[in-house]
């Protein structure tokens, strides 16, 4: 596979490992250091940081995601991809659901296994609806 | 001797001194090309808080028509970090604060930045992401400067 196909794959890991409740599928393909910047929410760095941000939103809801790649990048043993996501969520318990959709930066680093990990996750929201 | 960190916040803070002179219009208008668009790399990629795509020709545009139009514009950079150095590349995040914005509400606003820049040679920045900073946070900054 191509460098880009390998780092779709990785979006792909996370985007399935969050639709399938499956935390640990998603902190697999991230950098120890990942960044995340959400629209008004305060950044978090590193993979704790993850843990502790989706795996409450895990227990709660089910999510259904998509993320559509307008541009993608490689520097090196850098990917750089934007996007538009979508994300649609229904509350376990009550059934209530929700969603939202923007723009997504993502940003990969290759590591020394050839792995692709995700080093920054950056978006903006056209509305907000979170979980 | 100089620290890459020393050198990144140089360069995002000289670069917003730019944005800040050039649209107070208080810098020759003959300084877009050599000040600033000489700095980007041609694939750059712009995406303010709104979410819109802004990229070569439309930044460069973007830039033009803003000329001088606001001069009351104030920008004050804080929390400059290196998030990851791969080879030449950074990947730095900053905060961006702003007063007197007429193009982004409120006009006193507070976003996080992520700029991704080659610092060569030659230096080169490749991609900035702004996202709105959280409301208490923007609520309880100082836009004191």
């Amino acid at each position: 596979m191509s460098d880009i196909d390998d780092v779709k794959h990785a979006v792909n890991e996370w985007l399935q490992g969050l639709d399938s409740g499956d935390l640990e599928r998603m902190i697999a393909t991230c950098d120890p250091e990942v960044v995340i910047c959400n629209e008004r929410q305060q950044t978090t760095v590193g993979i704790q940081a993850v843990r502790d941000k989706y795996g409450p939103r895990i227990e709660a809801y089910t999510f259904k995601s998509t993320y559509d790649i307008e541009h993608i990048r490689v520097y090196c043993d850098m990917a750089m991809m934007i996007g538009r996501f979508t994300v649609s969520f229904t509350n376990k318990e009550s059934g209530q659901q929700g969603g939202g959709e923007g723009r997504l930066t993502l940003c990969y680093r290759r590591h020394t296994d050839g792995s692709w990990k995700l080093v920054l996750d950056v978006d903006n929201n056209d509305h907000r609806d979170a979980a | 001797m100089s620290s890459l960190l020393d050198d990144v916040r140089h360069e995002i803070v000289d670069i917003h001194e730019f944005f800040v002179a050039w649209f107070n219009g208080t810098i020759d208008r003959d300084q877009l090309e050599p000040r600033l668009l000489s700095r980007f790399d041609p694939d750059v990629v712009f995406i303010p808080p709104e979410g819109r795509v802004v990229e070569g020709a439309g930044l460069q545009g973007m830039f033009e028509r803003g000329y001088g139009t606001n001069k009351d514009f104030k920008i004050q950079i804080r929390d400059v970090t290196i998030r990851r150095q791969i080879g030449s590349v950074v990947l730095a995040n900053y905060t961006e604060w702003q007063i007197g914005a007429t193009t982004s509400k409120p006009s006193n606003n507070a976003r996080v930045t992520s700029a991704i820049i080659d610092m060569g040679p030659p230096l080169k920045w490749l991609h900035i992401h702004e996202t709105w900073l959280p409301e208490e946070v923007r609520a309880a900054g100082s836009f004191d400067f």
